[in-house]
């Protein structure tokens, strides 16, 4: 038995050892950057001063709201987006082949590629705005490169991202048979039921990968936000390779941190969240509902 | 009490005609059989009942109700499918009150039913588990319960034994008809499996390219065979093609065969699509003198404990013996004997 399991490890080592041991190497000194440890230049000192600092900048804590924000809508939309898609494209019709493979083309596409592109047609003399100016909705073009509320990096993020979930929804999604859905009607389940109560428990641990990847994507993004994100404010990863290009090391390792630790905390909130909405009976099946009301009337 | 009444019921694929005028008519607690070979329209019959396909033409009744326009999850019918089907992200308890809960019934009652099905379908010991985690037996068993909770007035099963090995296959089908009975549930069950269909049912209908061949209990089927087709499908006949019938006294006639001249029973008058006399293997009397006695020559013996199958050529012409007489060889002629009411017509369908 141990001899098996060390044959095992032992197989896994060139391939997931070596991940591993990068991804540990980098966290730990990154951790130990940011509280003044293994420096690159000068002492090495235990000091919790590095985070002191940033937790006042106003800038930081901008920072994390901001790539929080886009982290999380990035989810939402590219998840709300994919799933009627895949709902769509779940029995093979004509043609839907086709549309599937067309609409995962993005994944194939580079980001920087795509960001370009982008701006190409919402600049200021771009696509967009020629279109509105010739059919007469505006007689000056509009600015909506790095616009405040970063709708661009939003819309590049979710073009990105959405055929990744599709990908993963779709998958799902083929695997429920017609029978469970038949079944289902036919002891009573009307289509809403049906979609609570069967259909979407049964996508949850797709939806919940999905998610949970996107979200960390898209909350450590760099070059969507570099390109057509707001000028007044820096997404995480922005800021880390800021501090970084300045020289202060320590400071670029404690965003750093914040970006390992968020992320993490952020996976498990969502995938948390995910499982309690969406679980049978989640809190939106009518079976969770009823029990509720009726815990509330019991208690009046 | 009539409690399911189809009528006229007609579906086609394209140019496939699936079902040709099809009607039916059951009784409260009755257990019907739909008998037939693969793509005579038995699954598509169910789905039409149960509201899944709609009928080109025709009309479907439940309690004398035309429920024509009544989706399957408004319909009081309940389905087994031979997949099962269960629930997979629910445990054996949820699957069970599924129904329970989407047909809303109120707490007190619902509790009673879900545990009296539970009672009757000893599941007790596996509310807990996933369907993953349980036999195929123990599956079936949750389907049914899931089916049978919310008390639904028909069940249709669909060839619920066939994911089944033999041995178990036997003891779920006289649990089906156990429960069929103790619920007093109205059943459709579909079958390709002969044996299974005239062990369970009150009635069994045979179907043949999308039409009923024959309607009748499992013994008359059996023993009157009407056509080529229930005389071939259901059971072993030995049939021959029959010229020249001539009138005898008391409604006796006799008719012309590959294998000779035979006198046979028969009240009705005969019709042009009377072309078939059969017989069945057991009705032949080896080494008694009738009639109807025929020579021939054994080509195979099969010895199975109780009787023995024997494969005898007359002129070529093989026909099959089943006999509790022992002590055969290869190659020996015998003599047989069928008495005139064992012979029975058929017609050509
Ligand atoms: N959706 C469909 N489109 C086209 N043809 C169909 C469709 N569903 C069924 N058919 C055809 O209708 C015929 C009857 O099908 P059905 O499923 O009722 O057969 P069955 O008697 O249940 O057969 P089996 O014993 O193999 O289950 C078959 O020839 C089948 O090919
Ligand atoms: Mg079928």
């Amino acid at each position: 038995m141990l001899a098996k399991y060390l044959f095992i490890i032992l197989c896994l080592i060139p391939g997931l050892g070596i991940i591993l041991a990068l991804i540990g190497f980098v966290t730990y000194i990154v951790i130990m950057q940011s509280i003044g440890l293994n420096n690159l230049f000068g002492e090495d000192e235990f000091t919790i001063k590095f985070w002191d600092k940033i937790f006042a900048r106003k800038s930081y804590n901008r920072s994390v709201r901001y790539s929080l924000y886009i982290g999380t809508f990035s989810t939402i939309f590219s998840i709300l987006i994919a799933y009627p898609i895949a709902l769509w494209l779940r029995k093979p019709f004509r043609g839907s082949l086709f549309i599937s493979s067309i609409l995962k083309a993005p994944l194939l596409v580079h980001g920087l590629v795509a960001a370009f592109l982008f701006l190409n047609v919402i600049e200021y003399h771009g696509l967009v705005n020629q279109l509105l100016q010739y059919l007469n909705f505006t007689d000056q073009p509009i600015r909506m490169r790095n616009d405040r509320n970063a709708f661009g990096v939003l819309f590049l993020q979710t073009w990105k991202n959405m055929p990744f979930a599709l990908l993963l929804l779709a998958g799902a999604l083929q695997s429920i048979s017609d029978d469970t859905l038949d079944a289902a009607r036919d002891l009573g389940a009307s289509l809403y039921r049906r979609f609570i109560d069967i259909i979407i428990p049964l996508t949850i641990s797709a939806m919940t990968a999905a998610a949970i990847i996107i979200f960390i994507g898209a909350f450590a993004d760099f070059t969507f936000q570099k390109i057509a994100g707001p000028r007044n404010t820096f997404s995480l990863s922005q800021l880390m390779v800021e501090y970084r290009g300045r020289g202060k090391w320590n400071e670029a390792a404690t965003v750093g941190v914040t970006l390992i630790v968020l992320s993490f905390f952020g996976a498990v909130l969502v995938a948390f969240i995910i499982n309690k909405l969406f679980k049978y009976p989640g809190w939106l099946s009518p079976v969770k509902m009823k029990n509720i009301k009726s815990i509330i009337t019991r208690q009046k | 009490m009539s409690i399911l009444k189809v009528k006229n019921l007609f579906k086609s694929y394209g140019k496939i005609e699936v079902l040709k005028n099809f009607s039916l008519d059951i009784d409260s607690t009755e257990f019907v059989s739909l008998l037939g070979p693969s793509g005579c329209g038995k699954t598509t019959v169910l789905k039409i009942i149960s509201g899944f396909i709609s009928p080109d033409k025709g009309t479907v009744f439940i309690e004398d109700i035309d429920v024509s326009n009544t989706p399957p999850e408004k319909r009081n019918t309940a389905m087994c499918f031979q997949s099962y089907a269960l629930f997979p992200h629910l445990t054996v308890e949820d699957n069970i009150k599924f129904g329970l809960y989407e047909k809303k019934i109120p707490k007190n009652k619902s509790k009673d039913l879900f545990e009296e099905a539970i009672e009757h379908l000893s599941l007790s010991q596996e509310l807990g588990k996933y369907p993953n985690e349980l036999s195929g037996g123990q599956q079936q068993r949750v389907a049914l319960g899931r089916a049978l909770v919310t008390r639904p007035k028909i069940i249709l099963f669909d060839e619920p034994l066939s994911n089944l090995d033999a041995i178990l296959r036997g003891t779920v089908r006289n649990e089906i008809k156990r429960i069929q009975s103790e619920f007093k549930l109205t059943a459709i069950y579909v079958t390709h499996d002969q044996s299974e269909a005239l062990s369970i049912s009150d009635r069994v209908l045979l179907m043949k390219e999308g039409e009923i061949n024959q309607i009748d209990t499992p013994e008359k089927i059996y023993d009157n065979p009407i056509s080529y087709f229930s005389a071939s499908f259901v059971g072993i006949s030995n049939i021959h093609h029959f010229k020249n019938p001539k009138k005898l006294e008391n409604n006796f006639i006799e008719v012309d065969t590959n294998v000779g001249k035979l006198k046979l029973f028969y009240k009705n008058n005969l019709t042009d699509k009377n072309i078939y006399v059969s017989w069945r293997p057991e009705k032949a009397e080896v080494g008694e003198q009738r009639e109807n006695t025929l020579f021939g020559r054994i080509k195979s013996i099969a010895f199975q404990g109780a009787f023995t199958e024997l494969e005898v050529a007359i002129k070529n012409i093989k026909i099959k013996i089943i006999t509790q007489k022992r002590g055969f060889k290869i190659n020996e002629e015998i003599k047989f004997g069928i008495k005139p009411e064992n012979l029975l017509v058929l017609e050509q369908s």
